[in-house]
């Protein structure tokens, strides 16, 4: 009995693509990313319960001492754990935390517990293939204490009032209002109004004793009235200004100097590219616009990812205001 | 004019519940909104329709103030270290509860109301300034205290004696 003429010619055809996929294949794991693991130069001073939990669900991305299971080293899935890997280092890194200043290693522990609490780490995908490796209410809550107990020192036990006192009288006698704001890197503008615009939020920031008040323009405002905040309609600004908290030798912690002012502007045309919000911060009296490269924009929507189901917004803002 | 404004205040808190009660439309659920932190009764004004003057945290009483001004209060406030606030003034300083935000670990948000308090430097018979003070407390919101002063003394001095944060 012979074989049909067309058999064999899809025996051909499937043997064919199997080689040129299986060279294909081959060919890419000559480029497939290496992850190296640098020295350790100053890990994470934690309890060993707090370690073992970072250990278990955090340091395979956050640290030098990246473990890769076997299908995390075949290309294309390696170039992602590679890119992920990179990312992850340069954002929080365990294995050179104790490099940063204080204040800064307590500001990325609380972002830490931030991510795992809003469900945005360990990444959904890594959960996925490395069942037991998401952070379990009881491992969190353990974080949580720890992490609290990091917290700078109460601000309204002092008396620290006259910087801020001097950094205001210098302001005023400089008149510098009139002076020209400069866009950021990414163009986005600075709005000199917000501070003619109405309060929608204050936080009180105990992770790094700064006192943060949100102010909507006319358009937030409105959208809120209308509850149309999610998403939030073309023309919001959001602006959040931050103040040092400063005690005033009577107990309460005062806004002291001003440290910035960060405005999310919506355009969903112009910032396509940037999640429908243009993303910009000022620093100091001067206002400079921080960062010299689009990094910021990618650290601003890292930090406000976790939000992402409530338009990148961090605020649940009061109602009221019209 | 204060007739006024209390109206529309209570006609605000009529429609602020009333959105809340019709929020599926766009999928906005009520979590999005601090609803626990609105001002609900009768004020005579509105101090969340002001400009942001000032703003302090007593981590000991777990309390957070906003101090609001009206035009000429908030003109006042930011440009001056000295000197008495101006007729027409109207300085309003809202405390609020703490509560941990459900949205970043080490931040408090503002809770319940605690109290509303009102400095306004009215014009006198004698064409010196004269002072009133009023306070708001409970939910909803109601007058506790209402006093006229020739000289600011106690809560009074110390809500005129608010300036503002620096806001360049």
């Amino acid at each position: 009995m012979s074989v049909p003429t067309h058999w064999t010619r899809w025996t051909n055809v499937i043997f064919w693509l199997s080689g040129i996929v299986a060279m294909a294949f081959l060919a890419l794991q000559l480029k497939t990313a290496r992850i190296q693991n640098p020295p350790i130069t100053a890990e994470i001073q934690a309890p060993p319960e707090v370690k073992s939990i970072l250990r278990h669900s955090c340091y395979s991305c956050h640290s030098n001492e990246t473990k890769l299971a076997w299908f995390d080293e075949i290309a294309p899935i390696s170039w992602m754990v590679a890119h992920d890997v990179q990312r992850a280092r340069k954002h929080l890194n365990f294995s050179e935390i104790g490099n940063l200043p204080i204040a800064d290693q307590h500001l990325v522990l609380f972002d830490a517990v931030n991510q795992i609490q809003m469900g945005a780490m360990p990444l959904s995908t890594y959960r996925r293939v490395h069942p037991g490796s998401a952070v379990t209410p009881e491992q969190l809550e353990i974080l949580r204490a720890y992490v609290a107990s990091q917290a700078p020192p109460d601000p309204s036990a002092s008396n620290d009032l006259a910087t801020s006192d001097r950094q205001r009288a210098l302001w005023i006698e400089s008149n510098a209002s009139k002076r020209r704001v400069e866009d950021t890197v990414g163009g986005v503008p600075f709005n000199p109004d917000y501070k003619h615009w109405k309060q929608i939020g204050i936080t009180d920031r105990r992770d790094n004793n700064t006192v943060r008040i949100v102010l909507g323009n006319d358009v937030a405002i409105k959208a809120i009235a209308e509850n149309r905040i999610n998403p939030w309609p073309d023309g919001t600004v959001i602006a959040k200004a931050t103040w040092h908290e400063r005690g005033d030798g009577t107990g309460l912690a005062r806004a002291g100097d001003f440290v910035q002012v960060e405005m999310m502007t919506r355009d969903s045309r112009k910032y396509r590219s940037t999640v429908g919000w243009g993303w910009g911060r000022w620093l100091g009296p001067d206002l400079k616009p921080d960062g010299k490269t689009a990094d910021l924009r990618n650290a601003c929507i890292d930090c406000h990812n976790p939000l992402r189901n409530h338009d990148y917004i961090f605020t649940t803002p009061m109602r009221g205001q019209q | 004019m204060r007739h006024i404004v209390r109206k529309s205040f209570m006609l605000a808190g009529i429609c602020l519940l009333g959105a809340s009660g019709c929020s599926g439309i766009h999928h906005q659920g009520s979590n999005n909104f601090n609803d626990a932190a609105a001002l609900s009764g009768s004020l005579p004004y509105n101090p969340l329709q002001w400009s942001v003057v000032t703003s302090a945290v007593s981590r000991s009483d777990a309390t957070v103030y906003t101090v609001f001004g009206n035009g000429e209060a908030v003109g006042f406030a930011r440009s001056s270290s000295e000197g008495n606030y101006p007729v027409g003034s109207i300085v309003s300083l809202v405390t609020w509860t703490q509560r941990p935000s459900p949205r970043w670990f080490g931040g408090m948000i503002p809770g319940a109301i605690r109290s509303v308090e009102f400095a306004s430097v009215l014009s006198g018979d004698d064409h010196r300034p004269i002072y009133l003070y009023e306070e708001y407390q409970g939910s909803p919101l109601k007058v506790v205290t209402s006093q006229r002063q020739t000289i600011p003394a106690g809560r009074l001095a110390y809500l005129l004696a608010q300036r503002g944060a620096l806001m360049p």
